[in-house]
């Protein structure tokens, strides 16, 4: 692991570590009461979900343009941050609607963009995992279309709640790029990066372990 | 490469005829399907209200994906699939072929689908049947555009039985959405023009980028 | 590495403690709800439960993801090791 790992991660651990107090101290919203401070989770899960799923969709691209391992292990590391933060964003996401909105789950354009992406990075990785060889490539081709998709889902699911999209459902989120907010969203970039990193490492370390096999195979 | 497609249409049109296989079984797939959807949905001797799009889409993409897989999986008993790879023809016409194929089979299965849901739902689908055939068609279009390459991608994948759904239906999202949305809008009493029109213009842009993309990643997703 | 884990451990452990936030939550919640207007009135649902169980989960979720990777990552660093002493030690010409 390089030298920068490991003091990065306690500094990741103790962004994560703060960001209570942080959130505590957060100035208290006056509509929604307590529970909207999970929004200072939710929304930060919400934008690394949306970016790893831009990082796979376009590792894959450059996977299938130049056939790197490299970028596939990328797209790999990607995915699974798209599930990862996804998962994190539609649970937390209902906890909070339950509350402020009196429903668990509402079909929202967002919401169920975001939901209709989530299944497509999962698909990617069951893909990869029990596709068999050579999954690599069909994946990739998967996570570009997925993300080719992003405009017509989005477009589809606005105009699917009715055909006159002026009214959205979700009243308007308080957008105060507030201290707490940048400082959580801090955190959970540098998790982000983190975890990708880690992960790709093991990718990296996985095909070297499956080339000396291979190696060994072939002196044998 | 026009003549190139034509060919392997066809190929699979011959090997079809012969023993009509896939469209009998397709068809009475799709009207399985109908029927346990009558059965789930209809209450008290009545369909209720509305629908029938919905009916239909689910079943041409149930059948559709059926379709998909068994064509495939005739390739890959056959190894044709390698033999079709190895042609002088550009690889984009095999990939136009094996579509032109999949879609007329999945047209025969609409044009026994569609009257039959609109019989047994009671719904007005075939009021305006210009309009509906447009949006059928599209729709399939653009199911089966995206729908061919995963089934050839998978034709050498384990689990490729499970996995062509799996990776299809996320990704026709767009398609089903628009296309139950226009077939309602045209089953209305009152039609409006204009909704119809905008679902159409989004099934024609998704069929242009996604055969488009299709077409420049079959290449590379078919090489090993 | 193992150290590395461990003091990770500890820090999330006293994260999830989220004393910060119940103490926080005592107070208020006597506090009446405020629809907003567009809503119809919803019946008094105490916010705490949901906003530590979204809490909770996340850093759950985040830590269980962290240790799986770790873990793999020294099986592998290990097994990698392994062999390249392995091939050192026979030789490979």
């Amino acid at each position: 692991m390089p030298k920068w790992f490991q003091p990065t991660t306690l500094l990741c651990a103790a962004l994560f570590a703060i960001s209570p107090f942080v959130i505590a101290n957060a100035p208290y919203e006056s509509t929604m009461g307590l529970v909207q401070k999970v929004f200072y989770y939710h929304m930060p899960s919400a934008w690394v979900f949306l970016t790893a799923s831009v990082i796979c969709g376009i590792a894959s691209a450059r996977f299938l343009a130049t056939g790197n391992p490299r970028h596939d292990r990328t797209a790999l590391a990607a995915a699974e941050m798209a599930v990862l933060f996804g998962l994190l964003t539609l649970v937390t996401g209902p906890l909070w609607a339950r509350k402020a909105w009196g429903t668990w789950w509402i079909w929202d354009a967002r919401i169920t963009s975001s939901l209709v992406g989530w299944m497509i990075a999962w698909a990617y990785l069951i893909l990869r995992q029990y596709g068999g060889p050579g999954s690599e490539k069909l994946a990739a081709g998967l996570a570009l279309f997925g993300m080719a998709n992003v405009p017509f889902i989005y477009v589809s699911v606005n105009y699917w709640r009715t055909i006159h999209p002026a009214t959205t459902v979700v009243p308007k989120l308080p957008f105060s790029m507030g201290f707490p907010l940048l400082f959580c969203l801090a955190a959970f970039y540098l998790l982000m990066f983190l975890l990708m990193t880690l992960r790709t490492r093991v990718a990296e370390q996985q095909a070297r372990l499956d080339a000396i096999y291979l190696s060994l195979d072939e002196q044998a | 490469m026009l003549r190139a497609i034509l060919l392997i249409v066809r190929k699979d049109l011959t090997v079809e005829v012969r023993s009509r296989e896939l469209a009998y079984t397709t068809l009475f797939f799709a009207v399985s399907c109908v029927l346990v959807f009558a059965f789930s949905l209809v209450q008290e001797g009545r369909a209720a209200e509305g629908v029938g799009a919905g009916v239909l889409w689910m079943a041409i993409m149930f059948a559709g994906n059926l379709a998909l897989g068994r064509t495939f999986e005739r390739e890959r008993q056959s190894e044709t699939l390698r033999a079709l790879m190895l042609v002088p023809a550009p690889r984009p016409a095999v990939y136009l072929g094996k579509l032109t194929g999949i879609v007329l089979l999945l047209a025969i299965t609409e044009a026994v689908l569609v009257p039959l849901v609109a019989l047994l739902f009671e719904s007005a689908l075939l009021s305006h049947p210009f309009w509906l055939a447009s949006v059928v068609a599209t729709g399939t279009v653009g199911f089966a555009a995206v729908g061919t390459l995963f089934a050839a991608m998978l034709v050498r994948a384990r689990s490729r039985d499970v996995l062509l759904p799996v990776l299809l239906y996320p990704i026709t999202v767009p398609v089903l959405i628009a296309g139950v949305r226009a077939t309602a809008a045209i089953a209305q009493p009152e039609f409006e023009v204009d909704v119809v029109r905008f679902w159409l213009m989004l099934l024609i842009a998704f069929d242009i980028v996604f055969i488009t993309l299709a077409l420049w990643t079959f290449e590379p997703v078919m090489t090993d | 590495m193992r150290t590395l884990i461990r003091a990770i451990a500890v820090v999330f452990v006293l994260t999830i403690q989220l004393s910060p936030l119940a103490a926080q939550t005592q107070p208020r919640q006597q506090e009446e709800f405020t629809p907003i207007d567009q809503l119809p009135p919803q019946e008094q649902l105490p916010a705490a439960p949901l906003l530590v169980g979204a809490y909770a989960f996340v850093l759950l979720m985040l830590f269980g993801y962290l240790v799986m990777v770790s873990r793999r990552l020294s099986a592998i660093q290990t097994e990698v090791n392994r062999l390249d002493a392995d091939l050192k030690r026979t030789g490979k010409g």
